[in-house]
């Protein structure tokens, strides 16, 4: 009896292994946000991040650039979810958390777009947990 | 013929009587000789006088009667930016810089508004309500426009100076101003760098001998120029002279950078302002780290002069009489760019700074002379020979790219910009703290037009395991021997400039929104209240109409050592978004 037990549990295990494994993980190459929605950003952002970010997001004074090398560096492997948590913890630097939770999802897409990242046909959700599940990959798998 | 006059003079003054209303009646120019030696209750220079003391002689506010103070006037600042602010004051009116390059001046008695200098319409907020109170009719000067795409530091501007009838500001995005002390008008205003290219102020200029010499931050950004200060006519704001903070190629020094191009050895920002000795006709300024921070990142393991060093400068042609390189090569954003306190100990003429790492530096302030260095021992990443000064980096304390390390304290810095203050009374230095540590993973900058900055790096700041988990320190130390006398714990960093007083008080503030008065020789609190928000920038004292008054800025914002660490290591402790502003506190009427 117990033997048939144990025997189903690892059955079961191995389904569930095989239902997450099978899963393919969306990253933000799947074209997580839309245009307009980077749009959006964009003005977001100009009115709020690029007093120390820069125009160019290559960031000024201790601010660091949140494009190219530096975003790579300091994002890949993560999520969208984390990065969204962080911003919102901490930004605006004078001001954390103060803006609603569309506009930080509105300037992550607005970031992802000026790291190269595709933009798609849905937007940017402001769902943690959701958005944990979107990988930050530097570079496009072959 | 002075008759026949009279009335129509009678008739002009009439017509321009709500102008009167809105200007300093009574303004005698400031002389050369009050700056350099300001009267007991003005508040004329940053640090109110040239040696950065932060000490007042005022008096009337003792130890036996502090706890008596009370709330005189409040004034609420510009609060779309970060604050920082030290007001100046002078014949009882205050100069009060906001964030943004706001800037106005106060009855310091009562906090009336005599100007406004507004700089341009302030973003993302809406206009206030037009009163049919008296303050309609006064004048809201915007008479140049406001910083398109600069605006560095998020519009902090700590300090501003005085001397003639005008008031000199710096502005975000790389202005020197000049405003009528009488009636806020803008006299001139000249550009000293594109703010394109990342320059900005947040530190405002001193005055000495009619040059208005300002120290350039913004300058971490890879471009064919470097980081300077510079002095302008007082009266024109010309261009007097500009003095690299970076040695360029093919200069004395310049090989400290190795072989980077001119465009690659960025940082040396000089955005804390400087003190000046008028025997020795030097101005003493200091500069920030080399950027990127890590020596890995900008790709030299040089000294990279003159990088985190205190400079002497002639404030006539800005010639460099001499300079010290606290920390060659650094290379974890350990800033020593913060205040030079000039104080004799004997018959040393000395000069004392204190950078983030937390050791205290006297240094021979006439020839630069290396004297003594007195490590508080909260830091892990240095040591100081204690007989040349030479710096060794500890072990594993040097990064390299990509691989994490630990380091006490974080790049917040124990301290920062929150100046030392120096009673010659205890020969103590009061120096706000903050306590902590951080694990830190260091990545590559941009090499091209543009890039660099100050590297990314991936971090987490932690407590530090000598602070009992508390994140602020408040300590009384006594320059001659280097012992502390006392300390203060708080749980949250302490956050404002110190201020010693002859009254045998001397205040402080900390983020968690609290306001102290201590007792400078046993550091016993006499009287403390609350805040409106964090306390945060330069406290001040002064006399109006013969009474003394304490101004404690209050305020957000701040870059990194402000909103960073308090979040992370004291989620518990909240401060409300919004609050710039001014609180004057005074002894009740009759007290003594």
């Amino acid at each position: 009896m117990s033997r048939a037990v144990a025997g189903l549990a690892v059955v079961f295990t191995a389904l569930l292994g095989l239902a997450i494994g099978g899963q393919e993980p969306r990253s933000v190459w799947d074209g997580v946000y839309t245009e307009a929605q980077a749009e959006r950003g964009r003005g977001a952002y100009a009115q709020v991040c690029a007093s120390c970010h820069a125009d160019d997001l290559r960031g000024k004074g201790t601010a660091p650039s949140l494009i190219e090398e530096s975003f790579a560096f300091l994002w890949a492997d993560m999520s969208v979810g984390d990065l969204f948590e962080r911003t919102r913890m901490l930004m605006p630097s004078d001001r954390p958390g103060s803006l609603p939770s569309a506009t930080y999802a509105d300037l992550l897409a607005f970031i992802l777009s000026k790291n190269g990242f595709p933009a798609g046909t849905s937007e940017l959700g402001a769902d943690v947990a959701a958005l944990k599940k979107i990988l930050i990959i530097a570079k496009r798998r072959p | 013929m002075t008759v026949r006059f009279a009335p129509a003079l009678a008739v002009i003054l009439m017509s321009c009587g709500f102008l009167l209303d809105a200007q300093v009646k009574t303004f005698r120019p400031v002389t050369e000789a009050m700056l350099r030696s300001p009267a007991a209750g003005d508040w004329l220079n940053w640090r109110r006088t040239d040696n950065a003391w932060g000490y007042s002689p005022l008096d009337q506010i003792t130890r036996q009667n502090v706890q008596q103070l009370q709330l005189a006037w409040s004034w609420s600042m510009d609060d779309t930016g970060s604050q920082q602010a030290t007001p100046l004051v002078y014949d009882g009116v205050m100069y009060l810089p906001n964030p943004r390059g706001v800037i106005q001046a106060l009855n310091a008695a009562t906090g009336d508004l005599m100007w406004e200098y507004r700089p341009g319409e302030a973003p993302a907020r809406a206009a206030a309500p037009s009163g049919a109170g008296e303050q309609s009719e006064i004048p809201r000067l915007s008479q140049r426009p406001a910083a398109a795409g600069g605006d560095t530091g998020r519009g902090i501007q700590r300090n501003l100076a005085i001397f003639g009838d005008k008031i000199f500001g710096t502005t975000n995005d790389a202005h020197i101003v000049a405003l009528d002390a009488r009636t806020g008008k803008l006299l001139w205003d000249v550009t000293v760098a594109d703010e394109k290219l990342g320059y900005g102020y947040t530190s405002g200029p001193i005055v000495v001998r009619g040059k208005v010499i300002a120290g350039m931050t913004g300058c971490s950004r890879y471009k064919d120029d470097v980081c300077f200060i510079s002095g302008h006519d007082s009266e024109t704001g010309k261009e007097l002279w500009r003095t690299s903070t970076v040695a360029r190629p093919g200069e004395p020094g310049g090989d400290t950078w190795g072989d980077l191009a001119l465009m690659f050895r960025a940082g040396s920002d000089a955005w804390i302002p400087g003190s000046y000795d008028p025997a020795a006709n030097l101005v003493y300024w200091g500069t920030a780290q080399a950027k990127p921070w890590a020596r890995a990142v900008r790709g030299t393991d040089g000294a990279a002069l003159y990088t985190n060093s205190t400079l002497a400068l002639d404030p006539d042609t800005g010639k460099m009489k001499w300079y010290y390189q606290h920390i060659p090569g650094e290379t974890t954003d350990m800033d020593e760019v913060f205040e030079s306190i000039l104080i004799d100990v004997g018959a040393r003429q000395s000069l004392f700074k204190m950078g983030k790492l937390g050791i205290l530096w006297q240094l021979d302030r006439k020839t630069g002379a290396f004297i003594r260095a007195t490590d508080l021992g909260y830091q892990n990443i240095i040591d100081v020979d204690p007989h040349s000064g030479k710096v060794t980096y500890r072990a594993g304390k040097i990064p390299q790219i990509g691989v994490q390390l630990d380091f006490c304290p974080s790049t917040a810095g124990f301290k920062s910009w929150r100046a030392m203050a120096f009673s010659p009374q205890t020969n103590a230095l009061y120096v706000p703290m903050n306590l902590n540590c951080e694990v830190a993973t260091f990545g590559p900058a941009s090499r091209v037009a543009g890039g660099g900055g100050t590297g990314p790096v991936r971090r987490k700041n932690t407590k530090h395991p000598q602070a009992d988990g508390q994140l602020g320190e408040f300590l009384a130390l006594e320059i001659a021997t280097g012992k502390v006398l006392w300390r203060h714990r708080t749980p949250s960093p302490s956050n404002t400039a110190a201020l010693a007083t002859a009254g045998g008080v001397v205040f402080g503030g900390d983020w968690d929104r609290h306001m102290y008065a201590y007792d400078a020789t046993s550091g016993k609190i006499l009287w403390q209240t609350r805040l409106p928000t964090s306390a945060q920038g330069f406290p001040i004292t002064y006399l109006a109409n013969g009474k003394q008054y304490v101004a404690m800025p209050a305020g957000i914002g701040g870059g990194s050592w402000s909103t960073l660490i308090a979040p992370e290591l004291a989620p518990e402790i909240r401060r409300p978004n919004s609050g710039n502003a001014l609180l004057v506190f005074a002894l009740p009427a009759g007290s003594r």
